[in-house]
């Protein structure tokens, strides 16, 4: 068992949680009607990552696969369409838990983290910026720069997002330094919460964690068929990113705003496992 | 400064990381472009200290292969409590060093920019994982200089660069070039293409 907290989680684990004002306005907004049949069936979800192993049985198939890469000789984003491998494993396990909360999306494999290891908030960006340009609904961001030179790039493509009402679900990093764009307001930012299952989530009114989910100690599918355990706000990430998939599914032209609503309406109704278990907090 | 300063001053950097730790072993690989054998980029151990090093000291990881090159790739500081059981693990390379840790704490060297320089590796460390994980990303930006300046003193052929650039000490054309970094940042903006 892992006895470190990712950055940011703290709020989440501390006793008693420090999350700022009770989640919810007390709408009568259930389970049942904010996701429907549950099934995400037809929302167009990018996982922009390390790529995809379509393959691994947790995946279920990969509907649409492009590759950024940067032209070494100058500042050029290259787009190639087509399946690809996953290198690392991350973006599999960011996928297979999409697929187990929304079983019927459309899984898009947006590969920005490959045999490039230097320049990748440039892949990132455009990464990114495909996605808006190709109607994706939701983002699962389970990677972030530190790079300032970025910043303004990653606010213009976070403001077209928000407008064109697509989801962008942003993992913080995992140390406490400079986590672009997920520490930005226009995204939904997760850190690793103590919930019972990844059925549930919370709610966190203090920047920059806005939700907490399942992220410690978690089975994830990885490269070559495998599962593996790890811990990291990278596979918080893609857990928020499903039950926005599912009420997408279930509200078709729901917008950003109105998500934020309902997800904390269902975060007032989550449930707690016990506070600190699998995790102690940073020193 | 030398590259034979520059190893020397890593290692050094590696020695009081392992006493720190209480580690096994430290190693420091820097992120190298792609290349000759290597089409991908690679991570190259330039410094290590304790147990295996001898063995790791000059290898070149490809992308994609190993724990270190995971967190170069994701930018993510990485604990493993339980190495052999994790298919990131290079096992046949830990092998080859006569050295398979139990533990292993990965954190990326990053510049002043975030961007990946290269990773420093603690193996089987003597303290807590959350310990571990706040001394890791301090001894990764202490060493991070050093390991810029190797970088740029590599990447920066004087033989290409004007005379007055080329007859100033590494060390100072290193930061005349970094002072040239930001100043044609805030004048020019980043030109950003695309190509389908």
């Amino acid at each position: 068992m892992t006895d470190f907290l990712p950055a940011w989680s703290e709020p989440f684990y501390s006793e008693p949680p420090d999350l700022g004002a009770p989640a919810g306005l007390g709408l009568a907004i259930d389970r049942e009607w904010a996701y429907g049949d549950g099934s995400g069936r037809g929302v167009r979800v990018a996982i922009v990552d390390s790529g995809i192993d379509a393959d691994h049985p947790d995946v279920g198939g990969v509907q649409q696969a492009v590759d950024v890469l940067r032209d070494p000789e100058g500042e050029e984003a290259i787009f190639v369409d087509g399946p690809h491998d996953d290198l690392y494993g991350h973006g599999t396990a960011c996928a297979g838990i999409i697929r187990a909360l929304a079983p019927e999306v459309e899984l898009i494999s947006v590969r920005v983290l490959g045999s490039n290891l230097k320049g990748s908030a440039f892949n990132f960006s455009y990464g990114l910026e495909w996605c808006l340009d190709h109607r994706v609904d939701v983002v699962n961001l389970s990677l972030s720069t530190g790079n300032d030179d970025y910043a303004d790039v990653f606010w213009e493509l976070l403001d077209r997002a928000t407008f064109e009402g697509v989801m962008l679900v942003s993992a913080l990093n995992n140390e406490p330094k400079r986590s672009i764009p997920s520490e930005f307001a226009g995204v939904f930012s997760v850190a690793c919460a103590p919930v019972a299952d990844r059925e549930h989530f919370q709610f966190n009114r203090s920047a920059p964690a806005e939700w907490g989910a399942l992220g410690m100690d978690v089975d994830v599918a990885w490269g070559d068929g495998q599962t593996i355990n790890a811990s990291g706000n990278s596979f918080a990430a893609p857990v928020i990113a499903g039950h926005i998939a599912r009420i997408v599914g279930a509200h078709a032209g729901i917008t950003p705003w109105q998500v934020r609503t309902v997800l904390a309406e269902l975060a007032a109704i989550s449930r707690w496992h016990s506070p600190g278990a699998g995790a102690r907090l940073a020193p | 400064m030398t590259d034979a300063d520059h190893t020397a001053n890593l290692t050094a950097a590696c020695t009081a990381a392992r006493l720190a730790f209480g580690a096994g072993s430290v190693s420091i690989a820097v992120i190298t472009p792609g290349g000759g054998d290597l089409s991908v980029d690679h991570l190259h151990y330039v410094a290590a200290e304790g147990r295996g090093s001898e063995g790791i000291l000059g290898v070149r990881l490809p992308a994609g292969k190993g724990i270190a090159s995971y967190v170069a790739a994701t930018g993510q500081a990485l604990v493993v409590d339980h190495v052999a059981d994790d298919a990131r693990f290079a096992r046949d390379v830990a092998e080859r060093t006569g050295y398979v840790p139990t533990t292993l704490l990965a954190v990326p060297i990053t510049d002043r920019n975030g961007q990946v320089l290269g990773v420093l590796s603690v193996l089987d460390r003597g303290n807590s994982a959350g310990d571990a994980l706040a001394l890791g990303s301090a001894f990764a930006a202490t060493v991070a200089p050093l390991v810029a300046s190797s970088t740029a003193d590599r990447d920066a052929a004087p033989a290409e660069l004007p005379p007055q650039l080329a007859a100033l000490e590494p060390e100072q054309r290193a930061t005349v070039l970094d002072l040239l970094d930001g100043i044609i940042g805030a004048v020019q903006p980043r030109r950003r293409g695309r190509r389908d």
